[in-house]
This record gives C-alpha cells, sequence and structure tokens, in this order.
C-alpha cells in the first residue's frame, strides 16, 4: 500500500462516483440535477487528467485518454449549461436539460472504462 | 508512447507539471465554488443574489493571472470581497508557482539537450540526399568538411565540445550541414545521427582520442556492416584493430601521411608539387618547382611520435639526417645520429645545421616550433626550411615566419580524407607514380608538361567518373554496341579534332589499373576514369557525356538526325 495508489485510486473512483450522482434521475428532469454536483465532477475529473499525466505505459496512456474523453463531455454539457442561462438569458428546458445530462452520461462509460482498467490493472499485478 | 525521444520529452514535461496543474485546478476549484456559496447584495426585491458559476470563473480569469481586468456585472457585497481577498492571493500564488515551474524546466539543461537531440534526430531523417557522418569535428574535421561541402556533398557532424558544435552553426557552408553536441561512442547516437539510414553513405571518424575512434568504428561496423569507414588513427597497435573490423574501412594516420609528404618533397619534389596542385592548395601552381633537395645533411628537430616517423623515411630514402631531441630516452637508438638537448643555438650548431641544406621542425607545440625557425635563421638562413603547424589558428604567424615549406598534419589528413571520398583513384595513381617514375624523371616531367599546357592554373577540378548511369549518354552508345573511345567523350564540341582543357589520369577496369590512359582506350560499362579538368571545363564536358546528340557528333562528326520524320525520310 502506498499514499500514491490511494490517492490516485481515490480520484477516479470519486470521478466515477460524482458522475453516476449527477447523472442519476429523469433525463429532462432539472429538479434531479444539481449544477454543484456538476461541478464537483468536472475539478474532479480535472485532477484525475492531470493525476494521469506523464504515465508512459500501455495502461496509462488509455487511462489518460479515458479521463480526457470524460472531461470533454462534462466541460460540453457545462458549456451547454452556460450558454442557455448566460447568453440566451433564460432558464433551463427540459429539451436542454436531457441534453446536458445525456452528455455527462457519456462522460459516465468512460469513468466506468477507466475504473475497470484500474482495478483490473490492480488485479493482474502480483504485488 | 513509443521510446523515441518525443515521446521521452513530452514524459519529462508532463511528469514535471503534474503537480502545478492539479495545484492550479484544486484552487481554482475551491475560489469558484467559494464565490458562488458567498451571499451577494440584494437586488431590488430584497432577495440575496448569488454568483453564478459562469461569473465565478470569470472573475478569477482575470485576477488569478493577474489581468487587473474590472468588469463585473453586478457589485460585491463585503462577504464576496472578503472571499474575493483570499481568492486572489492564493490563486495568484500558484499561478506563479505554475509559471516558474514551467520556466525552470524549459532553462533544465537536460530536456534542452534532450529537446535538441530531438530536433536533429528529425532533422537528419528528413535529410533528402546521401551525407556523409564526421566524428570530431577539430581542426581536421573542420577543413574537411569545408571540402566535402563546396564538392557538393552533405554531412552530419558529431562532436562532444559544445563549442565545436556552435562554431559548426555560424559557418556558412554550401550545403546544409547538421550538427549535435554528442559523444559519437556512445551507439544510441550514432543511431540518432543516422548511421542506419540508407542515405548515409560513409563514416568518417576524427576524433582526438584513440580509444573514441576505436570504440566508433567497431560500432559503427556492427550497426552497418557495409559502410565506408574512413578513421584516423595514430598508433600502429590501434590501427590493426581498426582495420580488423572488415569491410569497406581505411586508416589515415597523420604522421605517417606527414612523413611520406616529407620523404617526397625532399626526394621527388616533382610528384610534391603535382600532388599539392591537384589537392587544390590555393596558391600551388605547377609551375613553382622546388629543386630535388636529396643531396645534403638535414636536421630534425624534435624526435617524438610524428619525428620518429619521419627520421625512418627519410633514411629509408638514404637522407642524412641529424636529430636534436631534450628528452634522452626518445634518442636512445639512435645516439650517433642525434644531439641531446633542448633546442636552442648551441645545440643546432652542434647538430650542424651550419653545413645542411634543410631544417625540419617538428614537434607538436606551435610556439616551440615558431621560436626554432627563428633560431635557425639566426645560424643558417638559406637552408630549405619545413615546419609543422599544429594549430590551425596560428596561420597567420607561420606565413609571416619565413619558411620554405609549412605542413600542417591537419589539413593533409583533411585533403586525403577529401580524395579517398571524391575521386578515389587518385591514391592508386600516386602509388604508381612513384613506382613507375622515381627514376624516370624524363617521363615524369612528360606528364607534368602536358598537364601545364592542357590544364595549368591552379585549383583544378579532380574527380572519378564511372561509366554507369552517371554517363546516360555514353551508356546508350555502349548498348548500341558502338565503339566508343576514351578521347570521343571529352572531345571539344565546338572543335570536334581538339579535346576539352582535361586530362584523363588514370583507368580502372575490374582489378587492371591504368594510369595516364590512351585516347584510342574502348571504354566499357562498369570503367573507372579518374580526370583532372580545368575549372569551367567541367559543364562542357557533362554535356558530352549526357547528351545523346552531342556525344553522337562528337562520334562520328555528322549532326545527328534529330525527328524521325527525317530519319525516315534520310534512309
Amino acid at each position: 500500500m502506498n499514499a500514491e495508489k490511494i490517492v490516485f485510486s481515490f480520484f477516479i473512483v470519486l470521478a466515477l462516483t460524482l458522475n453516476f450522482g449527477f447523472f442519476m434521475g429523469e433525463l429532462d428532469d432539472l429538479s434531479h440535477h444539481n449544477i454543484y454536483e456538476l461541478f464537483a465532477t468536472i475539478v474532479v475529473n480535472l485532477i484525475a487528467v492531470g493525476l494521469k499525466l506523464g504515465d508512459r505505459t500501455q495502461v496509462g496512456a488509455v487511462l489518460l485518454s479515458t479521463s480526457l474523453v470524460a472531461n470533454m463531455q462534462l466541460i460540453a454539457a457545462a458549456l451547454v449549461w452556460g450558454y442557455v442561462t448566460q447568453i440566451l438569458g433564460t432558464d433551463l428546458t427540459p429539451d436542454n436539460t436531457s441534453v446536458i445530462v445525456s452528455l455527462s452520461g457519456g462522460a459516465l462509460i468512460a469513468n466506468v472504462i477507466s475504473v475497470v482498467m484500474l482495478v483490473s490493472e490492480t488485479l493482474m499485478s502480483r504485488r | 508512447m513509443s521510446d523515441s525521444s518525443l515521446g521521452r520529452v513530452s514524459f519529462i514535461v508532463l511528469r514535471h507539471m503534474r503537480a502545478p496543474i492539479i495545484a492550479l485546478i484544486c484552487v481554482y476549484a475551491i475560489a469558484m465554488l467559494g464565490m458562488v456559496l458567498v451571499p451577494g447584495i440584494s437586488d431590488e426585491n430584497g432577495q440575496t443574489m448569488y454568483m453564478s458559476f459562469f461569473h465565478a470563473f470569470y472573475f478569477l480569469a482575470y485576477t488569478a493571472t493577474t489581468t487587473g481586468f474590472g468588469e463585473l456585472p453586478i457589485e460585491f457585497s463585503n462577504a464576496q470581497r472578503m472571499w474575493a481577498i483570499v481568492c486572489l492571493y492564493t490563486s495568484v500564488i500558484t499561478w506563479l508557482y505554475a509559471v516558474g515551474k514551467i520556466i525552470s524546466l524549459l532553462k533544465n539543461p537536460h530536456l534542452q539537450s534532450v529537446l535538441e537531440e530531438e530536433s536533429f534526430v528529425r532533422s537528419v531523417r528528413k535529410k533528402s540526399n546521401d551525407y556523409y557522418l564526421v566524428c570530431g569535428f577539430g581542426d581536421t574535421g573542420s577543413l574537411l568538411l569545408r571540402g566535402l561541402t563546396d564538392a557538393g556533398l552533405s554531412a552530419v557532424v558529431l562532436d562532444s565540445d559544445a563549442e565545436r558544435i556552435k562554431a559548426l552553426d555560424l559557418r556558412d557552408y554550401q550545403t546544409k550541414v547538421l550538427g549535435l553536441c554528442a559523444d559519437a561512442t556512445i551507439p544510441r547516437l550514432l543511431l540518432d545521427a543516422g548511421v542506419e539510414e540508407k542515405r548515409c553513405v560513409g563514416v568518417l571518424i576524427l576524433t582526438h582520442s584513440e580509444e573514441a575512434n576505436l570504440k566508433i568504428a567497431v560500432s559503427v561496423r556492427l550497426l552497418r556492416p557495409d559502410i565506408k569507414i574512413i578513421c584516423r588513427s595514430t598508433s600502429p597497435e590501434n590501427e590493426g584493430e581498426i582495420l580488423a573490423v572488415g569491410g569497406d574501412v581505411h586508416v589515415v594516420d597523420p604522421f605517417r601521411v606527414f612523413a611520406s609528404y616529407l620523404s617526397m618533397m625532399i626526394y621527388n619534389p616533382t610528384i610534391q608539387t603535382l600532388n599539392e596542385w591537384l589537392s587544390g592548395a590555393p596558391d600551388a601552381t605547377l609551375e613553382q618547382n622546388i629543386c630535388p633537395l636529396k643531396g645534403g645533411k638535414w636536421v630534425l628537430c624534435g624526435y617524438g611520435s610524428m619525428g620518429s616517423i619521419v627520421y625512418q623515411r627519410l633514411k629509408e630514402k638514404g637522407i642524412d639526417v641529424t636529430v636534436v631531441e631534450e628528452r634522452v630516452e626518445n634518442i636512445q637508438e639512435i645516439t650517433h645520429n642525434a644531439v641531446l638537448g633542448r633546442i636552442n643555438l648551441e645545440t643546432l650548431k652542434r647538430a650542424g645545421l651550419k653545413g645542411s641544406v634543410g631544417l625540419i621542425v617538428g614537434t607538436n607545440s606551435d610556439t616551440f616550433n615558431l621560436n626554432t625557425i627563428h633560431l635557425a635563421n639566426q645560424v643558417n638562413s638559406s637552408a630549405f626550411k619545413i615546419v609543422r603547424q599544429n594549430q590551425h589558428a596560428n596561420e597567420v604567424l607561420f606565413k609571416k615566419a619565413g619558411v620554405d615549406f609549412i605542413l600542417q598534419p591537419s589539413l593533409v589528413i583533411a585533403r586525403m580524407v577529401l580524395f579517398m571520398l571524391t575521386a578515389p583513384l587518385l591514391r592508386p595513381f600516386f602509388r604508381r607514380l612513384r613506382l613507375l617514375y622515381d627514376n624516370d624523371p624524363a617521363k615524369l616531367a612528360d606528364i607534368m608538361t602536358r598537364l601545364v599546357t592542357n590544364i595549368g592554373g591552379s585549383r583544378p577540378t579532380v574527380k572519378t567518373y564511372h561509366v554507369n548511369q552517371s554517363m546516360p549518354a555514353v551508356l546508350n552508345f555502349l548498348d548500341e554496341k558502338t565503339v566508343v573511345t576514351l578521347g570521343d567523350i571529352y572531345r571539344d564540341v565546338s572543335e570536334r579534332e581538339s579535346f576539352l582543357q582535361m586530362v584523363p589520369l588514370a583507368h580502372q577496369r575490374g582489378e587492371v589499373f591504368k594510369e595516364m590512359p590512351e585516347n584510342d582506350l574502348q571504354l566499357r560499362q562498369g570503367d573507372e576514369i579518374l580526370f583532372c579538368i580545368k575549372p569551367g571545363q567541367k559543364n562542357l564536358f557533362d554535356a558530352n557525356i549526357n547528351n545523346i546528340h552531342t556525344l553522337g557528333y562528337l562520334l562520328t562528326g555528322k549532326e545527328p538526325i534529330k525527328s524521325s520524320f527525317f530519319r525516315w525520310a534520310m534512309r
């Protein structure tokens, strides 16, 4: 057991759980999806990218790319949110909400892959 | 990620940037969250307003980067102002930390050398023409490179001295020369320099370390079993080992080349003049004839690694030499021919300089050599003085010293290697000349007269031509079973009965080597001919061997019919 492993796995798993928490609920019902949770998901995912940087192994490369995908999707969701509320100046409609939530759903898949790889790599290593 | 240097660079950068990036993300996250949660001022309905995430990020974007842009849609409440102070200090400090980290990383000499190596490797891979790999960019290397690039050849240079590589960047070579500051004994760097590339046609190893030269030669041979290797070596033991790597490998020993130059100068100055002239020494002409210096006594100053070889060579030729040397252990075997002591007026007199025809000063210190010349002028100003110049930078001093002949080992080696590359037949040509004409001055004089009348001047072009795809017109006629003689290909187009201002020096077919071939020699595919060409005539000759119509006219004396209609009509 070492501190680096703990921090690393912590953020990767947290990225998944937060993402899942945001995704849960009716697709087009805004009251089921909290903006703070989206914010936290983005932050934790960004930190996860930072932690995965600079790993030269094959597994490291795939882990990094899954995180990048998740971030891309989540930031796209945040941009949609920001565009509607700040630039259009209206409240979110069920249409907008479903776009945001489905984008985060995509990020969820990427995060699931990330966690699966993390777990399988841990199981594979015989140390 | 691959093992390439690019992978390595991004790896290093990312590894070092990990901490600053995560710190920035965390600080931004906390600051933004705080901004969003802290209550703002009340609106007209008395309801407390909160900042949106978008506005919080916008606020941080200009405060954290110290841009200090003051636009905000809604005035801050005191609670927000308080939190803004916290945000500002923490985020600015974090930014400074991140930027500082980037800068220190960029200044890291290790990263810089990796970046340099990376860009070097990329440019080597992109090279489109054939090139030589030169290991060691000292005096010899830089002289050689000048010659190579003037001949239109390209090169890649490795040297472990960063200053030399910087100097390389400042030279104005005609072709692009790539350089990397690297220790060529490390095989990975040889690979970086493209030794395995097909375009790398030869490796020239010219470093000053014997051990390094040997190691490079061995590594190159293992990496490329077929490549040409030319290696500098001054020790006979190393020479044997280098030759043992096998394949197309040549060793040049500056001391031995120097010694044979010297003995040739004294014993057969005509060949030496020819040699100087062919190798394009700036002011060498064929007319300058040093009178033979065979008779009489010589004094040799310095009996080190070079002096001993010179002594042996001169003795072989039966020249009477007296040595002046200060270290007793060096001259134990030749005590009867040597004067022991530091070189000064007294020892020079004791060595009999007064009655000598010449003096050779060949120590490895330029200061010492110049001083000796100065002393010698006081003893015997009429003696023929030959001096060894070690450093190219001292050229001015040597020119002023009033010596009859300056020999620069680095220059000698550079010329020799250059001719091994551009005119490989020149060496056997000289060997043959020495063998055949040593005792036949009349024949040699004939050759000299022919060269003087046909070419003359200075700096002739010397080039080996192959009867192959590089002579398309000749090949075309040979395929048609037409007889093409050596004389035909260098006739003058404007006056068919006469010849261009050039002389074929040698001809080689398989193992058969013929110096000064006759004009009626019938050419065959695969022949090699060494030509000495007056500058400016090369273009005309190139037209002869490339253009079918030109060569057709030269062969028959009739203007060939170019259009197929007339060819049909004339049938």
